[in-house]
C-alpha cells in the first residue's frame, strides 16, 4: 500500500511517500529545501501562512522523488491534529481533495502519534508488533509528553509538561542567553564544552496533588518555565561578560543538564513503574546530543531496547504521519467530507 | 489602573481569578511583560477561574490553544513568534474577540493596534526578588465598575 501523507500543523509544510509499513519512498519539508530551489526566500522561519502556497509545491516534489504517477498512490494520510487551526486546514483541504478524486481511503492521524511511532523509521529498528506495551517520550517544541503504547492506536497517556514545553525551555534559554531565536541546537553544540556542573539550575519537580495535572501522576509530568526564570535571574545576577566563552559554555551545559535531568528522571519514574517492552524517543528535542546520551547510559543499565528517531524524523515531517497509517495505527476516516480538524490542546492521546 | 503585589505564583493565579471574576463576553486580556515574568502563569489563573479543567500549557509553538469554558470558548494566544502587526493580521485573531468569547494574548505588543477597545492590559514586572511581581492592572476605558479588593 502506497501512502501519501500531508502534515501541516505547524511551521513546516511536508509531504512524503511511503509504502506501507515502513518503507519511505520520499521525504519533503518545506524548511529543508534548498534555498535556491523553487521555495528560495519564499518561506520564512515562521511558515504558518504559506502553507497554501508551498503545498502544491511540496507534494508535487513528493511524488517526484519517489517516482509515482497520482495514480499509484493507495491512500492519503494527513494530520488533523493538535497545532495552528488554519495550518491543519490546509493539509486536511488538500487531503481530502485528494482521497475524493483518486477514490482512496484516507486516514487521519494525530500528530503526537507520528512522534511517537517515528523511531521505527530507523532502518535497525524492531518492527512494533514486537514492543507492545512500549513507552514513549515525545519532547518538541510545541510538546513535551510521556505515554505507554499499548497496541497500535491504544495510548495510556502518563504525564505532560504543565507549562513549557522542553522545547521553548531550550529556545528561549537561548535567547535569554542571547544565542538567538530558536537557539536551542546552539546550547546543545555550546555545552558539549561546558562544566554541566557549574550552575544548579531547579529541575522543575511538580508537587504531587498538584490541581495542574488532573488525573495524571505529578511524578510524571513536566514544569519547564521555571528553570527559563531561574535563568534569567541568574544572569542578571552574574552578567556574562562578552567573549567570556568558557562561562557561556558552563551556563549553557549547566541549563542543559537541568532540562534533561528533568526528563530522563521522569522516564526513569515510568520505566519502573509501567511494564515497557522498549522506549522510543521522537521530537525536535530528541536530536539532543546529551539527552541522547544519558538515556542510552540508562536503556543500557535497565537492558530496555532504546529506540531514538533519526534526525531527518525528529522535526516534523510528513513520513511519521506516513509511517502511523502504514502501521495500522491510524483511523480511516468513514465520511471524508467530514473530517475537521481538531487543533485542542486537550485532544493529545 | 491597579497595582497588585504577587508573592508567589498561587497569589498570581487568584489575581488572575479576581480579574477574570470582572470579565465581560467578549473581552480580551493582553497580557504585557517578558520572558520568564509569568504571563503563562497568569493565563492559567484566568482559564481555570473561567472553568478550564485541563491542564493550560505555553501556546508558543502553536500560536493559538483553544479551551471550552463556561458557557463559550477561551482562546489562548501567544505572539512571541510572530514579528510584525502583519504576521499576526494573517491569523485572524480578530474572529476570536468578535464573539462572546474570552482571548488572552500575550506578547500583545506584536499585534500593533489590532487590539479592540474592550482590552484589559496587565503589565507583569519581575524587577522585585525571583519569587514577586508587581502586576498593573488598565481595565478597559469603558469598563467603569472595576473594583480591587484585594
Amino acid at each position: 500500500m502506497r501512502i501519501l501523507a500531508i502534515e501541516t500543523s505547524c511551521d513546516e509544510t511536508a509531504a512524503s511517500v511511503l509504502d506501507a509499513p515502513l518503507q519511505v519512498c520520499s521525504h519533503v519539508v518545506s524548511s529543508q529545501i534548498d534555498a535556491h530551489g523553487p521555495f528560495g526566500g519564499v518561506v520564512p522561519e515562521l511558515a504558518c501562512r504559506e502553507h497554501v502556497k508551498a503545498l502544491p509545491l511540496v507534494l508535487d516534489q513528493a511524488l517526484v522523488e519517489s517516482g509515482d504517477g497520482w495514480s499509484a498512490l493507495d491512500a492519503i494520510a494527513v494530520t488533523y491534529g493538535p497545532g495552528l487551526a488554519g495550518a491543519l486546514l490546509t493539509g486536511v483541504a488538500a487531503a481530502q481533495g485528494l482521497s475524493a478524486r483518486l477514490g482512496v481511503p484516507l486516514f487521519a492521524v494525530n500528530h503526537l502519534h507520528g512522534h511517537v511511532f517515528s523511531a521505527f523509521l530507523d532502518s535497525a529498528a524492531p518492527s512494533p508488533g514486537s514492543l507492545y506495551p512500549f513507552l514513549s517520550l515525545v519532547v518538541s517544541g510545541g510538546h513535551t509528553c510521556l505515554v505507554q503504547v499499548k497496541g497500535p492506536g491504544m495510548y495510556q497517556l502518563l504525564g505532560t509538561t504543565v507549562d513549557d514545553a522542553a522545547g521553548e525551555a531550550f529556545d528561549k534559554g537561548a535567547t535569554l542567553m542571547g544565542l538567538g531565536y530558536p537557539g536551542g541546537h546552539r546550547i546543545d553544540d555550546l555545552a558539549r564544552e561546558g562544566d554541566k556542573q557549574a550552575i544548579r539550575f531547579p529541575r522543575g519537580v511538580v508537587k504531587a496533588g498538584s490541581r495542574l495535572t488532573g488525573v495524571l501522576d505529578a511524578r510524571c509530568c513536566f514544569s519547564f518555565s521555571g528553570v527559563k526564570t531561574a535563568l534569567r535571574y541568574y544572569l542578571a545576577e552574574h552578567p556574562l561578560a562578552a567573549g567570556d566563552t568558557t562561562r557561556l559554555a558552563a551556563i549553557a551545559a549547566s541549563y542543559q543538564e537541568a532540562i534533561v535531568d528533568a526528563l530522563v528522571k521522569r522516564v526513569t519514574y515510568a520505566l519502573d513503574t509501567t511494564e515497557a517492552k522498549a522506549l522510543t524517543v521522537g521530537g525536535g528535542v530528541s536530536m539532543n546530543g546529551r539527552l541522547r546520551t544519558v538515556l542510552q547510559a540508562l536503556c543500557a543499565k535497565r537492558k530496555v531496547p532504546l529506540l531514538l528517531t533519526p534526525h531527518m524524523y525528529c522535526g516534523d515531517n510528513a513520513t511519521m504521519i506516513a509511517a502511523v497509517a502504514g502501521l495500522g495505527a491510524a483511523c480511516v476516516v468513514s465520511d471524508v467530507a467530514k473530517l475537521d480538524v481538531d487543533p485542542s490542546p486537550e485532544v493529545l492521546f | 489602573m491597579n497595582t497588585f503585589v504577587s508573592h508567589s505564583a498561587n497569589e498570581t493565579l487568584d489575581i488572575a481569578a479576581h480579574i477574570a471574576s470582572q470579565l465581560h463576553p467578549g473581552d480580551v486580556v493582553a497580557l504585557f511583560g517578558s520572558l520568564g515574568a509569568g504571563k503563562t502563569t497568569f493565563a492559567r489563573g484566568l482559564a481555570n477561574a473561567l472553568g478550564v479543567s485541563s491542564s493550560v500549557s505555553s501556546p508558543t509553538y502553536t500560536i493559538q490553544h483553544t479551551y471550552k469554558a463556561k458557557g463559550a470558548s477561551l482562546h489562548h494566544i501567544d505572539l512571541y513568534r510572530l514579528m510584525t502587526p502583519d504576521d499576526v493580521d494573517m491569523l485572524d485573531i480578530e474572529a476570536c474577540w468578535e464573539s462572546r468569547d474570552i482571548t488572552i494574548i500575550e506578547w500583545p505588543e506584536r499585534a500593533g493596534d489590532l487590539l479592540p477597545p474592550q482590552t484589559w492590559r496587565i503589565h507583569i514586572s519581575m524587577d522585585l526578588s525571583p519569587e514577586e511581581r508587581h502586576i498593573e492592572v488598565i481595565p478597559p476605558t469603558h469598563h467603569s465598575k472595576f473594583i480591587n479588593n484585594e
